[in-house]
């Protein structure tokens, strides 16, 4: 077998969990380098590459809001959830505990 | 080392609009520190910036979109059009190079002009792949720009494609597509012949024009029609090619087509003046007759050829008839 077929299903499964994990991160204030370790601390991890512009991207759409902190020698881009984000958040929550019950359901019965 | 940083954030950021640049810069350059310790070594540097990868891949990341300039939903159309237009454009060209490259040779030894025939040919028909290309590409970009970021119109059930129906006669590809390129580079040749090389035609003594054979000012009327049958021998062609099978509508046309070009050539070579009388007083003086007596049989020459055009015509005609009726039983 292709492994590379194995990997490339498996990053494709993955994508569309990112935003959650991400967005159930950002609660608080972080900023790039911070929410990559808060992530990996809980076995998630995020290329930093696909991180950065994804974090960039999710405030375009509003979901998201940021502010540069200058009072440290190099200023820093924080972010956090925006009023939107936090609807989108919980709503994209529902949908993932649909998409867990379907699939389990799915699974269990070719188990059986 | 500290450089390295800058220059990688470079090579993302110029791959990116303008009015994201600056933010990204500031952004990413952040990261990048934070990712380091205080007084990084060269290993660590390299460590985190292969860490962030290729400067393009992130770059895309930034950007959000892909971009294109043929998108993927056009690419497999772009690709056939492509196919099909680079042949046209290499035979042309290969039939009109090869005619150009034989009458302005300036090559004097036999080697120096099969060498100097062959340079021009390759250079020709290479040139007319680069045109093919462009167009094609151009073409395709602005119709791809143009409906970039739309939804495709609605489709109706009615413009979905005929299946090739079995019960039909089918037009070998091969057959046409090389009708198609033939018919376009003799026609080519034809018209460029008729355009600027008409009065070159004659009885030639000592390298010296005696007599032209062609009147310029009978020829010079028939450009227009010659012109005009062409574009449409090359647009039944397209449709025999499109269509793939002989149905009655393609039969029409190509009969009107058929018929006309035939018609227009026997017109053609039945001018009075087409053939000048110098040209027969000449030929007369080599054989010994008198001009009007290599004219009179000269005209039997084109009745004859009058009544061949006509026969074969009527054979393609008849035998295209029956390939379109013969399962029309209903």
């Amino acid at each position: 077998m292709d492994p590379n077929v194995l990997s490339n299903l498996s990053v494709e499964l993955k994508r569309g969990t990112q935003v959650l994990a991400v967005l159930s991160q950002l609660k608080t204030n972080q900023y790039g380098y911070s929410l990559l370790q808060a992530l990996e601390e809980k076995g998630v991890f995020i290329e930093p590459g696909t991180l950065y512009p994804l974090m960039r991207r999710l405030e375009a759409q509003g979901l998201l809001k940021s502010e540069w902190d200058t009072t440290e020698s190099r200023p820093r881009k924080y972010y956090c959830l925006s009023d939107e984000g936090v609807k989108i958040y919980e709503m994209l929550i529902e949908e993932w505990h649909r998409i867990v019950s379907e699939m389990n359901r799915l699974i269990k019965e070719e188990e059986r | 080392m500290k450089k390295i940083i800058e220059r990688y954030i470079y090579a993302v950021t110029k791959r990116l609009p303008e009015n994201m640049r600056e933010e990204v810069k500031e952004e990413l350059n952040g990261n990048i520190h934070d990712m380091l310790s205080k007084d990084p070594t060269d290993e660590e540097i390299d460590k985190v910036l292969h860490e962030l990868g290729h400067p393009r891949e992130l770059a895309r990341n930034y950007r959000g979109q892909d971009r294109y300039v043929i998108s993927p939903l056009f690419y497999d159309d772009y690709i056939q059009v492509l196919k099909i237009v680079a042949i046209i454009f290499v035979a042309v060209s290969l039939v009109f190079g090869t005619f150009d490259a034989i009458i302005h040779v300036e090559a004097t030894s036999v080697i120096g002009v099969i060498a100097e025939v062959f340079a021009k040919i390759i250079s020709n028909s290479f040139s007319a792949f680069v045109n093919a290309f462009a167009w094609t590409t151009l073409i395709f970009w602005i119709i791809d720009y143009a409906v970039r970021n739309k939804k495709l119109p609605e489709w109706k059930l009615n413009d979905l494609p005929d299946l090739p129906s079995p019960k039909t006669t089918k037009i070998s590809r091969v057959e046409t597509l090389l009708g198609l390129v033939l018919g376009t580079a003799f026609s080519a040749v034809f018209i460029i012949f008729l355009v600027r090389y008409i009065d070159l035609v004659g009885i030639y003594e000592n390298g010296v024009i005696v007599a032209q054979v062609f009147n310029p000012e009978v020829t010079n009327q028939f450009i227009v029609f010659f012109i005009i049958s062409a574009v449409l021998g090359f647009n039944v062609s397209l449709m025999k090619l499109n269509f793939g099978e002989w149905r009655i509508s393609l039969a029409i046309v190509y009969t009107a087509q058929e018929l006309m070009s035939s018609i227009l050539f026997i017109i053609f070579i039945r001018m009075e003046n087409l053939i000048l009388n110098e040209a027969f007083v000449k030929v007369g003086s080599y054989l010994d007759l008198a001009g009007d007596v290599v004219r009179s049989n000269f005209e039997k020459g084109v009745t004859g050829l009058t009544v061949f055009i006509i026969i074969v015509t009527i054979i393609d005609l008849i035998s295209t008839w029956i390939k379109t009726l013969k399962h029309k039983k209903a």
